[in-house]
């Protein structure tokens, strides 16, 4: 199931290679991989990346699509592959050039590091900011029309006040939810340039306790008609 | 390197050859520092990374907005060439060339598709990684760090996903950096201290480096 790669140029150092459908536990920086071979296990399962800043953070094998839990995270990434997907993929993971030699399924790294091999098509993957998307209740998923994987962000309309549409030449560029913690909306947009800033257009909708949201909806100039994907919990 | 005299020197004058052969084609350069994720503007000093031994061609100076491109190898899995530091095109539509390889940035190109996975790193992030990394050859950890910060080899390069991960709260100067920069004290301050000190200076180099240092450590 898992068999060494290595790179005959650099012999010092070495990556070790496992279908991503046979790796059940790991994280980055723990030693070791908790691959298995386990065809025997015939029930379907689905595999969940988290990705931070510094790449592959972890992988968990989940035996069913998670619940919506209301955490959302600005810091981290997630990711899932269903078996089949899994099972076409590769992950690589690189090991100290110290190490000589190694279990095949234990790898001791010094980067902790690892990277997968090889999506065909990255057009099948969502990025989500939350790891356990409302993907179920969601009427309508909006998808471009272009190639590509998608981020998906996420605003939890527990708590909130209101929520702000920033708009630059008629797409939605950001949104912001007005909560006890973060009630303006100014560092949503920080990270935009100072141009761009200048040239957004914004609108704020209040929403009451009392009311349930039920469909927000967005026409614009070129009459396409954009709608915001809601799911009411 | 007229007369190779190692092993080591025919095996590197095979890849150059095999380089050469496989690569002379386009790479797509993304405005984007692969270790400090900041963007790399035009003119800016810039290296790329192919198959080629980093410390061969490694500039000597650079200068503070320079940069890289590494190119990996088929697998992804390791460094293959490093080109020489090059200043980032000024538009989308210049066309630049680099040692044997074309600097591509359009947002659609059939031969960019075909290019090995890259990442544009710049030149002083690429010397602070190197500096900081106590070991000979920096390359491959520096590969790891960049190229592996999204999951797989992202098709088409171009449509690549910004993730934009990057914990802004999460400040650390080490002493040898606020040593460096003649202000010792600033490793003793607490979190919340240097926090406002980022939110002055939010795009200084010192945050890039500090970031760039722990992670070589």
């Amino acid at each position: 199931m898992s068999r060494p790669f290595r790179n005959p140029f650099e012999p010092e150092q070495a990556a070790t290679r496992f279908s991503l459908a046979a790796v059940k536990a790991w994280k980055r920086g723990v030693q070791g991989m908790d691959a298995a071979c386990d065809e025997s296990e015939s029930e379907l399962f689905i595999v969940r990346l988290t990705v931070d800043c510094l790449g592959l953070k972890e992988i968990q094998r989940l035996q069913v699509w998670p619940e919506y839990n209301h955490i959302r995270s600005n810091t981290c990434a997630y990711v899932s592959f269903t078996q089949g997907q899994a099972n076409r993929s590769f992950i690589s993971s690189k090991v100290s050039s110290l190490l000589t030699s190694w279990e095949p399924l234990l790898i001791l790294n010094k980067f902790g590091r690892a990277f997968i091999e090889n999506p065909h098509d990255s057009r099948d993957f969502q990025f989500w900011d939350t790891p356990s998307p409302p993907v179920r209740g969601l009427q309508m998923l909006p998808r471009p029309d272009r190639p590509g994987s998608i981020r998906y962000r996420t605003v939890d309309l527990l708590n909130t006040t209101g929520l702000t549409f920033f708009f630059l030449r008629g797409f939605i560029m950001a949104v912001h939810s007005h909560t006890a913690n973060s009630p303006v909306a100014a560092p949503t947009i920080q990270h935009f340039s100072r141009h761009e800033q200048d040239h957004m257009i914004w609108t704020y909708i209040p929403i009451s306790s009392t009311d349930s949201l039920l469909r927000i909806g967005v026409g614009d100039a070129w009459q396409r008609h954009i709608e915001v994907s809601f799911r009411i919990i | 390197m007229d007369s190779p005299s190692s092993i080591e020197e025919v095996m590197y004058l095979d890849r150059m050859n095999d380089l050469s052969a496989k690569t002379k084609g386009h790479v797509y350069i993304t405005p984007e520092c692969g270790l400090c994720d900041q963007i790399i503007h035009a003119n800016e000093w810039t290296v790329a990374c192919e198959n080629r031994n980093p410390l061969y061609i490694l500039p000597r100076f650079y200068r503070s907005n320079v940069g890289v491109i590494v190119l990996g190898n088929e697998d992804c899995l390791s460094p293959l060439y490093l080109t020489k530091k090059f200043r980032f095109p000024k538009s989308r539509e210049a066309i630049k060339s680099v040692d044997e390889l074309t600097l591509c940035q359009r947002l659609q190109c059939k031969m960019c598709d075909m290019a090995h996975l890259s990442v544009t790193i710049h030149t002083n992030c690429y010397r602070v990684f190197q500096q900081s990394y106590h070991r000979e050859d920096a390359m491959d950890p520096i590969w790891v760090a960049s190229a592996w910060k999204f999951l797989w080899r992202h098709r088409p390069p171009q449509r690549k996903p910004r993730l934009d991960l990057t914990d802004t709260t999460l400040v650390s100067i080490g002493g040898p950096v606020a040593e460096a920069i003649c202000i010792p004290g600033l490793a003793s301050l607490p979190q919340e201290v240097l926090q406002m000190v980022r939110s002055y200076i939010p795009s200084n180099l010192l945050w890039r480096y500090s970031l760039i240092q722990s992670t070589a450590e």
